[in-house]
């Protein structure tokens, strides 16, 4: 059983992909994925209410393998998206709120982001936030009941490719997950962060279509841990965080 | 059989990593099934690359069925006259370049330009690794100067290594497309379908298969060949085939 909690639809010249729900799915049989969570790329990088109102279409047909998150760029667009975002969870079955940062021209930690973190902690659902350690962190000490998975656990540019920062984030507050996903396949890295955190508090994600979803499962498969452990960080954390909104 | 282009052995100075000496590496091997890899001692690429050359030629004196020398050099060492004897003497290895390790300029530069012909008189494949593995954290090449580079040397043959995607791709794409010298190591490459559209593109003649073992996880390297949808004659080619061929 495998459950991605990181992965994306839609499009985006930057990144260079261009995918629909059924090129997400035949990637996800390829690579024996069960369930996505995924974040629409025009939220992401365009158009925050046209990207949602995609994604919800996209996924209609795939409930049972596709789980949508909010996806918002900013906080700065205001009330009338916070109202959309609770709406999307409370009426169409969104579990999750994405975030990006890309300092300095958007950060995850400014004023203007904390409601919808706020609005994620009280609906009970996880925000998968692209940031370094260092914004986990700040955004914790805000809103400390908020579930923050921290994407790529630090291997991203913006981030500096700093594992060992997000990881003594996690090991601080513990509504920190790690994200296995990105580029780097660091000898020892999940083996570390489960030794930090516990198994408990990672979690695997593909960040398909832009990297390829066999390799990231095998980062966690062919560490040296338990398959227990394995397990957990395959589908166990985040099945269970799925759970706590109690609609699951 | 799976060679493997790019190893090392020898300390890692930026956080602590677990085996690294050639007998951890050799488990490494058995357990992923590869048959060979060209290695070269940490020591060449940060403190003195005569001592580092040394400790490669006795790990590979020591298990010679397993371990092939990856030699390398600074223009500004002392040893320099000693190392183009070394590399007129020996038999079956490659020279590996880590100029931004070196501090030095891979063009216009007089003794790398002698290195460069005496490769080509002497069939050495030269592989330039872009990083020294695929992490946001270490500095990363300039190849903007590659193309004159490589069309100065024909008879030399390059191996671009430790490339990713995106911006980075498209430079050694452009370089594959100039130069029939120049072939692109996989250590890096961890985009979704990227080996499948580089073959489609390029041909299987051009890659060459290495992990990056042990600073990567070398599970990795083999996998991401052998699960691309490519012919398994395009496979053996990128694994071993291509390695073989320019060893002569």
């Amino acid at each position: 059983m495998i459950t991605d909690c990181h992965v994306h639809i839609g499009k985006s010249n930057w990144l260079q992909v261009y995918s629909d729900a059924r090129d997400l799915i035949e990637a996800a049989d390829h690579s024996g994925i069960d369930r996505m969570m995924v974040t629409d790329l025009t939220a992401l990088i365009y158009d925050i209410e046209e990207g949602n109102r995609l994604i919800r279409e996209a996924v209609s047909d795939y409930r049972d393998r596709m789980i949508p998150y909010y996806t918002i760029v900013t906080g700065r667009h205001g009330k009338k998206i916070l109202e959309d975002f609770e709406r999307y969870v409370t009426d169409y079955g969104f579990r999750g709120l994405k975030i990006y940062s890309v300092p300095p021209l958007q950060l995850i930690d400014d004023p203007y982001m904390l409601p919808f973190i706020e609005k994620a902690a009280e609906l009970r659902i996880p925000i998968l936030a692209h940031s370094t350690g260092a914004e986990c962190e700040s955004l914790s000490r805000q809103v400390p009941e908020c579930i923050l998975l921290n994407a790529h656990m630090g291997c991203c540019p913006q981030a500096h490719g700093d594992w060992h920062a997000s990881v003594a984030a996690a090991k601080k507050f513990p509504n920190i997950y790690l994200d296995t996903t990105s580029s780097s396949f660091d000898n020892g890295m999940i083996e570390f962060a489960v030794e930090e955190v516990g198994a408990e508090r990672v979690l695997y994600g593909s960040d398909l279509p832009l990297l390829d979803p066999t390799l990231q499962i095998a980062k966690v498969t062919e560490s040296d841990i338990t398959q227990e452990q394995k397990n957990l960080i395959l589908h166990g954390n985040i099945d269970r965080i799925l759970k706590l909104r109690g609609t699951e | 059989m799976i060679l493997d282009v790019n190893g090392y052995f020898g300390s890692w100075p930026y956080w602590p990593m677990k085996g690294t000496d050639p007998n951890a590496i050799l488990e490494k091997m058995d357990r992923y099934g590869i048959d060979r890899v060209f290695l070269n001692s940490l020591r060449g690429v940060f403190t003195d690359p005569e001592e580092g050359n040394a400790e490669t030629l006795r790990a590979v004196e020591s298990c010679p069925d397993r371990f092939s020398p990856a030699l390398t050099f600074s223009p500004y060492h002392p040893g320099y006259e000693h190392f183009i004897s070394l590399l007129k003497e020996k038999q079956g290895c490659l020279l590996k370049l880590f100029p931004l390790n070196h501090s030095y300029q891979i063009h216009e530069e007089p003794r790398v330009e002698e290195v460069f012909n005496l490769c080509g008189e002497r069939k050495i494949p030269v592989l330039i690794p872009y990083r020294l593995m695929m992490s946001w954290r270490l500095p990363i090449m300039n190849f903007g100067s590659m193309g004159g580079v490589i069309e100065k040397f024909p008879q030399t043959h390059f191996i671009l290594g430790s490339i990713n995607y995106l911006f980075e791709l498209q430079t050694a794409r452009s370089l594959l497309r100039r130069f029939s010298n120049t072939s692109l190591e996989t250590s890096a490459m961890m985009a979704y379908r990227e080996v499948e559209k580089l073959v489609a593109e390029f041909g299987a003649e051009r890659f060459i298969h290495g992990s990056c073992i042990p600073l990567q996880n070398p599970a990795i390297g083999p996998l991401k060949i052998k699960d691309a949808n490519i012919s398994d004659e395009d496979k053996e080619k990128i694994l071993s085939g291509n390695l073989l061929k320019l060893m002569g």
